[in-house]
């Protein structure tokens, strides 16, 4: 009865029932072709997820009564939970770049893009709450669109064939530390800019 | 003007992020410093980018600052003028933009003494203008029609997806027109279907204004023009669409 509420005011429901969905998109479907207007090379639904998804699940994240939430009781437990929430729906996405394609360049890519757009989006939507939403998406649209370019400056030869060089291990390591650095920071931010 | 101005006083950040899109069209491809009709199009073709941005844009300030706990206290009209002042403010800012992209790129073009190519006058530069009102107004319409955090980015990605789609159905460029990917030199963009382009996103603007005119006043329109400019409005559309289908070319020989 209790949890029913609590999920009803905290707005899981939508984002994990979305998360379910996405994640049999992603599972199955993650290499269908997916042309993007302007993009700078080939596009696939696994891009689309991995740009995307992140602001889909950022709702969650909002906090809707942020001059009396502090003072809720369980409310550090919840917020908790909100994170958690959020990074599960965000990883449905992962699937798609999970298995044998996290053996590639391009794999690897997507994985640490996923990584550093999540982490990013925790602190938008913390601190600027639904402003916050539309900054993820617009950061998820702009990476789809000019993924190809901004591959080498994360370290990322695309272009290489697959086998001939090592995969970069650096990025992925800094981005699951900038991913914890995020997630604990937006833990600590208590609502968004003008709120208090 | 004073609704649309009070509105553009409050979200003075939209600009700024129309402008950083319409930079990074610019940038991603200099080679249309030497065209004019290139020029006109890449800056008309930033609106793949800025259209979804402004519609999202649009849902987002009605959802926060608009919202149907606020629009139930007003009167109807007032209620109403209120989204639209909002679109008005979002379509301001996006145009003002392409605006400036024009100075840009007009400037980048005199320095490397652009040939001319063929602009088609005065459809060609106003393409993005008027493909930018049905993407605000749709964000309006996205709004309140579902008042969630969701419709942010759902409307975001939806209207960057109506241009793939339309361009593989050989449908009329809604929300964005194309941009070419190399130099058209002796050839101009088709007269006919830049007008059917025209007025399919002008229908398309009815189509959404009369919705959102319909959901937000929560009653039957008392007067028969909202319905006339329905009827209208779809009609535009399907003209538009059967205008386009016959006669599909993009680009014809220059005269």
């Amino acid at each position: 009865m209790t949890l029913a509420l609590v999920i009803r005011m905290r707005g899981w429901l939508a984002p994990v029932l979305l998360g379910v969905a996405v994640l049999a998109v992603s599972a199955f479907f993650g290499d269908v072709s997916a042309a993007a207007p302007m993009a700078d090379g080939p596009r696939h639904l696994r891009h689309y997820l991995v740009g995307l998804v992140p602001s889909f699940a950022a709702g969650v994240l909002v906090d809707h009564a942020p001059t009396i939430s502090r003072s809720l009781a369980k409310e550090a437990f919840l917020r908790r939970f909100d994170l958690a929430v959020y990074w599960v729906v965000a990883a449905s996405a992962l699937p798609a770049t999970l298995g044998p394609a996290a053996a590639t360049v391009e794999g690897r890519y997507c994985v640490v893009v996923w990584l550093l757009l999540t982490a990013i989006g925790v602190l938008f939507v913390k601190l600027l709450a639904s402003e916050g939403i539309f900054a993820s998406a617009l950061l998820g649209i702009v990476w789809l669109v000019f993924g190809d370019t901004v591959a080498p400056l994360l370290g990322f030869d695309l272009m290489a064939p697959p086998g001939m060089i090592p995969l970069p291990d650096a990025p992925l390591l800094g981005a699951v530390l900038l991913a914890m650095a995020c997630t604990l920071i937006g833990h600590r931010i208590s609502g968004p800019i003008g709120s208090r | 003007m004073r609704g649309p101005a009070l509105w553009m006083k409050t979200t003075w950040w939209a600009p700024v992020v129309f402008a950083i899109l319409m930079t990074a069209t610019l940038l991603r491809d200099a080679a249309w410093s030497r065209s004019w009709l290139w020029m006109v199009s890449v800056v008309n073709g930033a609106t793949m980018l800025i259209s979804p941005a402004a519609a999202a844009l649009t849902a987002l300030v009605v959802l926060r600052s608009w919202p149907g706990s606020v629009r139930r206290q007003l009167a109807p009209g007032a209620a109403f003028r209120g989204s639209i002042h909002i679109a008005t403010a979002m379509w301001l800012a996006a145009s003002a933009t392409l605006l400036v992209g024009y100075v840009a790129g007009g400037i980048v073009c005199l320095t490397n003494g652009a040939h001319s190519g063929a602009v088609a006058w005065p459809l060609q530069p106003l393409s993005g203008i008027v493909a930018l009102v049905p993407a605000v107004l749709v964000g309006a319409l996205a709004a309140v029609l579902s008042p969630s955090l969701l419709t942010i980015p759902t409307v975001f990605l939806a209207v960057f997806l109506v241009h793939p789609l339309c361009w593989a159905n050989q449908l009329p460029q809604f929300y964005s027109p194309d941009i070419p990917t190399v130099d058209m030199v002796g050839y101009a963009l088709a007269g006919p279907r830049l007008m059917w382009e025209f007025i399919g996103n002008l229908g398309l603007a009815g189509v959404e204004l009369v919705l959102i005119r319909l959901i937000v006043q929560r009653e039957r329109p008392s007067r028969l023009w909202w319905l006339a400019l329905l009827v209208a409005s779809l009609l535009l559309v399907t003209l538009s669409v059967a205008g386009v289908m016959a006669s599909p070319a993009i680009y014809v020989p220059a005269p």
